[in-house]
Order: C-alpha cells, then sequence, then structure tokens
C-alpha cells in the first residue's frame, strides 16, 4: 500500500487515529500502530510483512549484541556493525533493484515508490545499530522497537527518523485536536503535491522531453518539469509522513530545507532529502572533517554512496560521482568565490549545473544526454516550443504558477509574511482567511481524491 | 446618575490610578490568540473531516458494483449454494482477480496432479480416439500437439484436471444416473470426470461417447466459461445440450463395446433438453456417488 492509497486515506488511516484515541497510554498506541502498519504493509505486498519481520529481528539481536559487546570489545562491535550493514545492503539489494520489483525507467510516481520506501527503510534500520554502536542503548523493549519497525507513520519516503530521537515520543506522547488538524493539514497538502502538483509535471516533463519532438523551451522546460515532479513527489510524501506522524502524536523534523545560493551546489545537495544526506555525512564525512584533503576525499565517496542508495543504475551513479566531483572543487577552492557572487549570477550557477549534473539520470544513454544538451542552446530543435507542451502549460498553468511558488522560497516566505500581518490585524481578517484556507484544502482534499479514484490507485 | 457615583466610588478622586497591568494584558492575548486558533483548528478538522466522509461515501457509491459484483451473475439462493456453483464463481472470480501468473496456477495444478491431491484411479478402455489418462486426468490431445499435462507449457491445451474437481463432485447432492446406465449391467464404467479451464484457454473440448444402449454426451464447453464446467446428458437415441455458458460447438460420435454408464456431474449450469431428451430424464434416477460402479 501507498500513502495514495484510496483505502488508506479513506478507511485505514480515520480508523486508527479514531482507535488510538479509546486509550491516552502510548503502549495502546503503539499497538495500534503496529497493526496499522502491518495492513498497511500487507496491503501491497504481503512478503514485505514478512520482510519487517527480518529486519526487526536480526537488528534487534545484532543491536542487543552491539551493546553488550562494544564495552569490551570495540572491534567486535565494529565487526556486528560491518555484519548488520551487509544484511541490510544485500535485502535492499535484492528486494529493490533484483528481479522482484522491475527497475524504475522514469521516475515515475507508481515504479519509484516500493524502492524508495524500501531505501528509506534500510537506512533507518541500519540507523538504528548504527546508532547503538556509536554509543546510544540498545532497546531492550522489543514492542517499542516493533513500533518503529512497523510503523506506518514512518514507514515511507522519508525523512529518514532515527531511533534515538524518536524514543521518547515512543515511550510517551499524546496527540489533541490541534496537532490532528495541523497533520490533516499537511497530509492534503502533501497529497496535493503528489496527486496534483507532480502528476502535471510529469506530463510536461513527457511532452517537453518527447525524442521525436525536440525543442528549445521543451528542453529547459521538460527538464525543470522533470525536476519539479521528482521533488514534489519525494516532499509531498515527506508530508504526508510528517502529517501522519502528527495525528499520532508524532513529531518529525522537515526532510527538504530551502535552497541556500550562497552555499553553492553543495548547499543543493544537502538540502535535498536533508536527513539522508544527513545520515551519510554524518557515516562518511564528519569523522574526517579536520582533514581537508581527506574529507574532500569523503564527500565525493558520500556523493557516490547517496547516488547508489538512490539508484544502482549507471546514468544515476555517473551524476552521483560528477556531484561529487563539483562538491569537492567547492569545498577545496571555489565556495569563497560562490558566496560573494550577485544572487543572480548564483542561481544562474545552481540552475545550469544541477541541469545538466541530474539531467543524466533522465537519460539511460550519452546520446540522449547530448541531444538534450544540445538542444538547451537550440542545436537540432526543430521550433520554439511543441504543441504538445504548449497544451500541457496551459491546461495546468495554475498549478504550475503554485507550484513555483512553493519552490522559490523568498516568494512563498514573503507571501505567508504579508498573509500574518494580514491575519494579525483583526479577528474578524484573522478568521476570514482561517475560513478561506479551510474551503481551500477541503477543494483540494476532494481534488486528491478524484485524482486517486480516476488513476485507480 | 448611577452610574457616576459607581465611577466615582471606584475611582475616588486623589487615589492613584492603578497601573497599567501589560504582563496582565500580555497573559490574556495570548489566552485569546489560543482560543482564536483552537477554534479554527476545530472548525479546519471538522470540515475536512466531513469532506472526507462525504469522499468516502461517494467512492463507495461509486465502485458499488465492484464490491457487489460476485452478486450480479450468480445470486446466493438455496440451489446455487448447495450444487456448489455460487462458490464456484465465487472461487473464480476471485481467482480471476489474483495476480497470479499463468505459469504458477499452471505449478499449482501439476503439483496437485504430482503429489496426487484428489486424484482418482479409474479404470481404462480402448478409445479409437488418442486420448489420455493420466492419474484420474482425462484430455485429449490437443490439436497441436501439446502435452496436455498441468504444468505444462501449451496454452491451447485444455487441461483436463480432476482432482479438486471430483472433490466438489462428492459433495454435491447427488449424481445421476441415466436410465442405460441402469439398464446395462455391463462390467465396464466410464466416470465422466469434470473439466477444468481456464479463461485463457481459447480452444473447446468435446467428448462423446456412444454405445449399443447408450449414448453419453459429455464436456461440451466453451473455455471462456467459468472455472469448471461439466455437463453429463444420457438418452438412448439422441443427445442436444446445451447451457448457459457453454455452447455446443462441435460432436463426434463413437461406437464402443456395451458399457455401464455411471456418470457424475458438478458444477454444471442446468441443462436444457429437448422434448424428447425430457422424456428419458424423467425416467433418470438419482442417486449418490458413492454409489460403486457395477
Amino acid at each position: 500500500m501507498a500513502y495514495n492509497d484510496i483505502f488508506f486515506i479513506l478507511a485505514l488511516l480515520p480508523l486508527s487515529v479514531i482507535i488510538s484515541f479509546f486509550d491516552n497510554s502510548a503502549e495502546y498506541k503503539n499497538l495500534i500502530s503496529i497493526i496499522t502498519g502491518i495492513i498497511f504493509i500487507a496491503w501491497g505486498r504481503p512478503i514485505g510483512v514478512l520482510v519487517v519481520c527480518l529486519f526487526f529481528l536480526f537488528d534487534w539481536l545484532i543491536a542487543l549484541l552491539i551493546g553488550k559487546v562494544k564495552v569490551s570489545s570495540r572491534a567486535g562491535a565494529s565487526a556486528l556493525l560491518v555484519l548488520d550493514l551487509l544484511f541490510n545492503i544485500s535485502i535492499f539489494i535484492v528486494y529493490t533493484r533484483g528481479n522482484v520489483i522491475p527497475l524504475p525507467g522514469k521516475l515515475t510516481l507508481k515504479s519509484t515508490l516500493i524502492p524508495f520506501a524500501m531505501g528509506y527503510y534500510v537506512l533507518r534500520a541500519f540507523s538504528y545499530v548504527y546508532d547503538v554502536c556509536k554509543g546510544e542503548e540498545a532497546e531492550k523493549n522489543p514492542l517499542y522497537l516493533l513500533t518503529y519497525f512497523t510503523s506506518a507513520q514512518f514507514m515511507m519516503c522519508g525523512p529518514v527518523i532515527r531511533y534515538k530521537d524518536i524514543k521518547p515520543q515512543l515511550h510517551s506522547r499524546r496527540a489533541d485536536g490541534r496537532m490532528i488538524s495541523g497533520g490533516f493539514d499537511l497530509i492534503v497538502y502533501g497529497l496535493a503535491k503528489v496527486m496534483i502538483i507532480a502528476s502535471a509535471l510529469n506530463k510536461a516533463s513527457s511532452a517537453g522531453l518527447e525524442a521525436s519532438d525536440v525543442s528549445f523551451f521543451g528542453c529547459w522546460l521538460g527538464m525543470a518539469a522533470y525536476f519539479g515532479a521528482a521533488y514534489f513527489t519525494l516532499s509531498g510524501f515527506c508530508e504526508i509522513s510528517r502529517g501522519l506522524g502528527l495525528m499520532n502524536g508524532f513529531v518529525f523534523s522537515e526532510n527538504f530545507a530551502p535552497i541556500d545560493s550562497k552555499a553553492g551546489f553543495t548547499g543543493l545537495v544537502r538540502g535535498y532529502n536533508t536527513t539522508v544526506t544527513h545520515f551519510f555525512e554524518e557515516a562518511l564525512y564528519s569523522p574526517f572533517a579536520g582533514k581537508k584533503a581527506l574529507s574532500a576525499a569523503m564527500a565525493f565517496v558520500c556523493c557516490i554512496a547517496v547516488a547508489a542508495w538512490y539508484s544502482f543504475s549507471k546514468p544515476v551513479l555517473l551524476a552521483g560521482a560528477l556531484a561529487g566531483a563539483v562538491v569537492v572543487l567547492e569545498l577545496l577552492l571555489l565556495r569563497e568565490r560562490i558566496s560573494k557572487l550577485p544572487a543572480a549570477v548564483r542561481y544562474l550557477y545552481l540552475i545550469i549545473l544541477s541541469m545538466l549534473i541530474f539531467g543524466i539520470c533522465r537519460f539511460g544513454t550519452v546520446y540522449g544526454w547530448r541531444r538534450w544538451a544540445l538542444g538547451l542552446v537550440g542545436v537540432g530543435d526543430k521550433y520554439l516550443i511543441s504543441k504538445q507542451l504548449k497544451t500541457v502549460i496551459m491546461n495546468n498553468l495554475f498549478v504550475f504558477i503554485s507550484g513555483l511558488i512553493i519552490v522559490i522560497s523568498p516568494l512563498k516566505s514573503f507571501l505567508a509574511r504579508r498573509v500574518e500581518v494580514w491575519q494579525a490585524s483583526s479577528g474578524r481578517a484573522y478568521s476570514f482567511i482561517e475560513g478561506v484556507k479551510t474551503v481551500f484544502k477541503a477543494i483540494l482534499l476532494v481534488m486528491c481524491i478524484s485524482s486517486m479514484v480516476i488513476a485507480g490507485l | 446618575m448611577a452610574f457616576k457615583y459607581y465611577y466615582e466610588y471606584l475611582n475616588p478622586e486623589g487615589a492613584p490610578e492603578m497601573p497599567e497591568d501589560t504582563k496582565g494584558d500580555e497573559i490574556i492575548k495570548n489566552i485569546n490568540r489560543d482560543e482564536r486558533t483552537a477554534r479554527s483548528s476545530f472548525i479546519n478538522l471538522a470540515v475536512l473531516t466531513v469532506t472526507l466522509v462525504f469522499c468516502a461515501l461517494c467512492v463507495f457509491v461509486l465502485r458499488e458494483n465492484d464490491y457487489s459484483r460476485f452478486e450480479e451473475g450468480l445470486k446466493p439462493d438455496k440451489e446455487n449454494l448447495r450444487s456448489g456453483e455460487f462458490t464456484a464463481s465465487l472461487e473464480g472470480d476471485v481467482l480471476s482477480h489474483l495476480a497470479l501468473e499463468e505459469k504458477i496456477i499452471r505449478t499449482d495444478n501439476f503439483l496437485h496432479y504430482f503429489c496426487g491431491v484428489g486424484n482418482e484411479l479409474m479404470k481404462t478402455e480402448k478409445r479409437e480416439e488418442p486420448e489420455y489418462i493420466i492419474g484420474g486426468a482425462f484430455m485429449q490431445q490437443s490439436a497441436n500437439g501439446g502435452s496436455g499435462l498441468p504444468g505444462g507449457t501449451d496454452n491451447d491445451t485444455t487441461h483436463v484436471v480432476s482432482t479438486r474437481v471430483t472433490d466438489a463432485e462428492k459433495h454435491t447432492e447427488g449424481t445421476q444416473k441415466t436410465k442405460a446406465a441402469k439398464k446395462t449391467n455391463d462390467e465396464k464404467a466410464t466416470r465422466a470426470t469434470a473439466m477444468t479451464t481456464r479463461e485463457e484457454y481459447g480452444e473447446t473440448t468435446t467428448t462423446t461417447t456412444t454405445t449399443a444402449e447408450a449414448t453419453t454426451t459429455t464436456a461440451v464447453t466453451n473455455n471462456k466459461a467459468p472455472d469448471v464446467t461439466t455437463k453429463v446428458t444420457t438418452k438412448a437415441t439422441t443427445t442436444e445440450a446445451t447451457t448457459k455458458k457453454v455452447t455446443t460447438k462441435k460432436t463426434t460420435k463413437k461406437t464402443t463395446a456395451p458399457t455401464q454408464t455411471n456418470t457424475t456431474a458438478s458444477e454444471t449450469e442446468p441443462v436444457e433438453t429437448s422434448p424428447t431428451q425430457e422424456s428419458s430424464d424423467e425416467e433418470t434416477d438419482i442417486v449418490p456417488d458413492e454409489t460403486p460402479d457395477e
């Protein structure tokens, strides 16, 4: 099952929230979370329950062993950690990169959900054992850990929730009406991002990057739409995940930081899917942070590892290597110079570089990428914009404008500030704006559910 | 006037003015804000919940046909339940919606056959047409020369597996024993086995056995029909059999030695018979399946 499954949104989620209110104890809420999580996993792939149980048992036992061994033998604890890493990686490869689930040809919604979710899951499971090895206490009560391993709130595409962060909330939490309302809002916004904005952007990407219909604007807008679809799909699921957490009394950190152009390309890489990059950074880069050359080399390795986590395919690994090279260059030479550049130049630098590097992921072959890259400067273009792309843009203009407002963080924060000021001016203004927001969210919810029904998800 | 005195009573002349309680004001402001936020949160939650319930109802109404699909073709009345037709259609429907690949289904059939689950031993007889009787599975050679074994790879072969179906037959209330079969006391017995067909298979299979005293027409099936269809009609002279979902395409006749025909029928649509057949059917006895072959 996925978060955008109609059964989940209309039945499992409301029921689980209502039932979890019958008792305020954390143990009861954890039990409801476990049951809901198992239904959630088993609905789509019953074998997933076995995989999750396997993960749970193995990681729980290894963490207990590490907890006992690490005081007396550091090498033994490290060996157990490596064993756990191998176990997690092997299941990750078998489950996501083998024939169990077909490899996604393109970054589409349905094809990427399960592999991405599995990537997050493996990372979460391993992070628990890693934290125990680094000094955290191993969890002795298996029910708490089982909640962490099976709950639907932690299940999907990010953020990667570390056990050490969520442990206090697993032991004691309380969800009030405001949290439930806020959680509901996040779910609606997340669904809208996935079902409406990402869906429209996918259409624009397909129309713009049509191989037989290369056009100048198609190359630019198509690739921008491709990045946008990837961003909104992941960030939408993260928001749904956070909303689910809030409805059940969990508070998670955000997974997407606004783009800081002063931090250059490194900041862009760090800001996307922050919990994942932060984990890899912590495990691979931080131990060598003091040594300049070594840390730069580890930053390169870190980029490759993140790319492999996304997809174990040649284009993605190549993109990861190129991104790593740019990050190394910035760390060693360019960081200061970039921060001194004017903001417009910095944004232009980021846009062109990210399009050229991450555009590789869109094309399976170098030929396709080269043709698209030449199309960016007008070589081989048939015309400025294709009829198909024009139709898609005109049909989804409002959606694209909304997406732009969300992505361009200065514009978003400016608008949010203006609304806040207006709200604070009087009680009536406050009520009016809140009413409009509520109506808007209700309309979004109806639109999302209609999209789900039409898509047959 | 009274208010004036009251005001003077509250604020007597010369009395020091009350200092402004800024902290209290701040607290009151915060309480007001909290209350406003709580109220708007409650309204927000209520509206979204109502919308969600409304959407859920709409989806349910729109998809009602999907939920009640089982009952469309076959309603679970007494006869259907007793004959096993309803459960068979239910099973067929569920199986058709499972994401089972053809290979898995074939492997499952093969395992049933291989492990002998539900297989029955039956006596063989000489036939003019090349027919294969393997472990209770009665099958004809397919047109393209495929093996016809369950688990085989040719999709055009009609897989005839008696394993599960004969079990079902035993549980049906009664089996038909024809008058002709009653009359003849010969040693040979022919058990009409049920025929399993899958939707994917395009061919039809017809088997007709004519004896000197009895004519048995079995299994005229269109493979588009649900999972299992068996039809047996026996009469002395002519045979005409049609079912709701089954159309007769071809019959072949052959003459063999006098045979006692002990036929079983399971999960069969009611056979519409011609007047002549009806007269013969009237003379048909219903005997339990457990009746030993004579």
